[in-house]
């Protein structure tokens, strides 16, 4: 009988709790919850394209709550699983729960919502983005920011080693020639990296699809890393590691002190070249590198080298007022309500038209005109609803393979198939 | 009309329970309730959205056999982690608390000294041992001095759980402060009476100390085990959400399957084995204390 009651108190739990989202009163007020995960200007920039909404309709208030970023999934989880759903959430392209939670019933369907408000998102955004969240043909958010992984260069390093500087299109092969010759050894020690490269998803992702290679397949029922693309993808990466020393290792990461990552060591100056998000920009000019971006080196044979790492903005099943959560959302995303992303240097805009301004922001001496030139190389990779489990997986089982003491064959044969565990539902 | 009085046993009996009722309360709602709850949900494929539905034995079927669980992998990392840890820890901090019992100068300054590292939280912990333990940190400049080339302690799967187990001894100082506590209640006469007998350091220490020690020895061995199973923190920080396969332990792939993968179900019925792992350990290791803890009590 206790047995019962407990089932009965754990089933009733399970559901979606008791208020649900959004608050009103009678008098037509209505409230709603904006969660996102990020800085102190994110959240004041998500705020102010908030209230561009809510000047226009005073009976509508939004509040922006700021999780923490290194526990946003697991937060974002609790808050709807205990009842306290916000109406608004962010969602990420990337290693994100967006995918699970629309799957699992927790996030609106937006697809019907857009058609009735006679948005065409392929026209609003870069096609590249818009598909980042579409779960089986369906959209569940609208891209709010644009991020996308690009390739930082040093532009100092490369004239004092009298080398060209990098454009649209370059190769592989051009990469890691100009890397080798970026590479600075004194005393038997490394004083300038050519580039530095580590185990982070997207820019893996990045690499493996210009090589074109896939993580899964189409049908999202199956992990391809033991196929010869990729495996060819991985060892090129990888070489740059412990076959030509231009990049750090795990070992030398480690020596630089806990948590310091390529972003470091590039606004350091120890390193010519690194993929990363345009969330560096800020951050190298206040540094004063003299740098540029660019998109990243091409492989052989891939299309697409440029993964999309931005977010977008999805409404929760839960809210009571779907409706004017969507229309905040459709506010927020115009091009008049992404432009405060651009006056705010927080990130780039996903809306096309204030690509522009955005360009115009970036410090002295970096241009956008590269980067223009390959928007066609943005992408994003359709990923399972067991996104974040099947990644982590794959990082796992290829940790040895980054850290040089296993072949990639072994480690990619393993990856698959727990990989593919995960995906038929295994644990 | 007379009102019937209680009794002065009841009064007395319904006192105590008033008292004890806030802790009666704690241990049912935050630990007697969740103990079932998490063994019901270990039936089910609960993922905190959808109606858990049950399934059976299924997820301890996959716990246990699953082809791609990580189970047994954070069972030997555990195993290994804890069980060099303990012991290292009771013969450490036994032989510090036996230096700190002697008639030293600044006696009180060293019991300090060993006994704050303890007392600083793990988060700064962690980043003092990832510096100390670089390739090039300090601790492996020092063994080059001896010829020695030490490895990537926290980077390489095949040492990160040694660089976490040398972390661990660091933090001995509770276990130092309760051998000293004990060490001090040994009568001298004991200790006087044998060296009239003619007996040396080391049979006094035998004889004497290590038997009147055996019941701190019993304490400081479960409480050290149990500590030692449920390491989390510094895996977890160490290792980027506990992705390097050398230091995958128990907790942190529970936590995982919980809060990272919304498994609740599977991740009950990680709990639960771990549960049952522990409680067995533990009665094995109190079965064994009837042999070698003494209870000076019981002998009077």
């Amino acid at each position: 009988m206790l047995a019962g009651a407990v089932a009965a108190i754990c089933l009733s739990a399970a559901g979606c709790g008791s208020s649900g989202s959004g608050s009103g009163s009678g008098s037509g007020k209505i409230h709603l919850t904006l969660v996102m995960a990020g800085s102190t200007i994110d959240q004041q920039t998500y705020q102010e394209r908030a209230d561009l909404y809510t000047k226009a309709h005073p009976n509508v208030t939004v509040t922006v709550k700021n999780l923490p970023v290194a526990n946003s999934n697991q937060e974002l989880s609790t808050m709807i699983a205990g009842g306290d759903s916000p109406d608004i959430v962010e969602v990420g392209a990337v290693d994100s729960i967006g995918e699970s939670l629309f799957a699992k019933g927790q996030l609106l369907n937006l697809t019907s919502y857009i058609k009735s408000a006679g948005m065409d998102l392929s026209k609003t955004f870069n096609p590249g983005l818009v598909s980042g969240y579409a779960y089986k043909g369906q959209q569940y958010a609208i891209p709010d920011r644009g991020g996308y992984i690009i390739f930082y260069y040093n532009k100092t390093m490369f004239q004092k080693a009298g080398l060209p500087l990098p454009t649209d299109g370059w190769t592989w092969s051009q990469y890691v020639s100009d890397a080798q010759k970026l590479t600075i050894v004194q005393g038997g020690k490394t004083v300038q990296w050519g580039t530095a490269i580590d185990n982070w998803e997207p820019a893996v992702d990045s690499v493996t699809h210009s090589f074109g290679a896939t993580l899964v397949n189409s049908a999202l029922t199956s992990a391809t890393l033991d196929t010869p693309q990729y495996e060819n993808a991985l060892t090129q990466y990888n070489d740059l590691v412990w076959k030509y020393h231009v990049s750090p290792s795990p070992q030398d990461y480690a020596n630089y002190g806990q948590n310091v990552n390529r972003d470091a060591l590039f606004a350091e100056g120890k390193t010519a070249m690194i993929w990363a998000g345009p969330w560096d920009i800020p951050t190298d000019a206040q540094d004063h590198i003299n740098f540029g971006i660019v998109d990243p080196p091409t492989g052989i044979g891939g299309d697409g080298n440029m993964m999309a790492a931005g977010t977008g903005l999805a409404v929760s099943a839960q809210s009571h007022y779907p409706q004017t959560a969507f229309d905040v959302i459709q506010a927020m995303t115009s091009p008049t309500g992404e432009m405060k992303i651009v006056q705010n240097h927080e990130d780039i805009p996903a809306a096309v038209a204030d690509i522009p301004a955005w360009a115009k922001t970036l410090p002295a001496g970096v241009s956008y005109s590269q980067l223009e030139a390959a928007s066609n190389m943005i992408f994003t990779p359709e990923f399972p609803v067991q996104q974040v489990q099947m990644l982590t997986v794959i990082q796992t089982d290829l940790t040895n393979f980054f850290d040089g003491t296993q072949a990639v064959g072994p480690a990619a044969e393993k990856a698959t198939t727990d990989a593919d565990q995960v995906l038929s539902g295994g644990s | 009309m007379t009102r019937r009085r209680l009794s002065a046993s009841r009064r007395e009996a319904l006192a105590f329970y008033a008292f004890v009722s806030p802790w009666i309360v704690g241990i049912i709602v935050f630990l007697a309730v969740p103990l079932v709850v998490t063994l019901l949900l270990s039936f089910t494929n609960w993922d905190l959205f959808q109606s858990p539905q049950w399934i059976g034995l299924r997820n301890y079927s996959e716990l246990l056999f699953g082809k791609s669980s990580d189970f047994w992998l954070a069972l030997r990392n555990t195993a290994y982690y804890a069980f060099i840890l303990v012991p290292l820890n009771l013969v450490l901090s036994l032989g510090i608390a036996m230096l700190l019992n002697q008639p030293i100068i600044l006696r009180r300054w060293f019991r300090t000294a060993f006994y704050l590292p303890s007392t600083i939280p793990i988060i700064a912990v962690v980043m003092l041992w990832s510096w100390l333990l670089a390739p090039d940190g300090i601790i492996n400049e020092v063994l080059s001095w001896f010829g020695i080339h030490g490895p990537a302690w926290l980077v390489d799967p095949g040492s990160v759980k040694n660089g976490l187990i040398i972390m661990g001894v660091w933090g001995l100082g509770g276990g130092v402060v309760l051998f000293l506590a004990g060490l001090q209640n040994i009568p001298r006469f004991l200790y006087e009476a044998m060296m009239i007998d003619g007996a040396g350091p080391f049979r006094r220490f035998f004889s004497i100390t290590l038997p009147l020690l055996s019941p701190i020895i019993l304490f400081n061995l479960i409480s050290g085990i149990i500590s030692a199973t449920q390491v989390f923190t510094q895996v977890y920080v160490i290792s980027e959400n506990a992705q390097n396969p050398g230091d995958l332990m128990l907790v942190p792939y529970l936590y995982n399957s919980a809060f990272q993968y919304q498994q609740m179900g599977f991740a009950s019925a990680i709990a639960w084995v771990f549960f049952m792992m522990v409680i067995a350990l533990t009665l094995i290791i109190l079965r064994s204390a009837r042999r070698w803890v003494y209870y000076e009590s019981k002998a009077r």
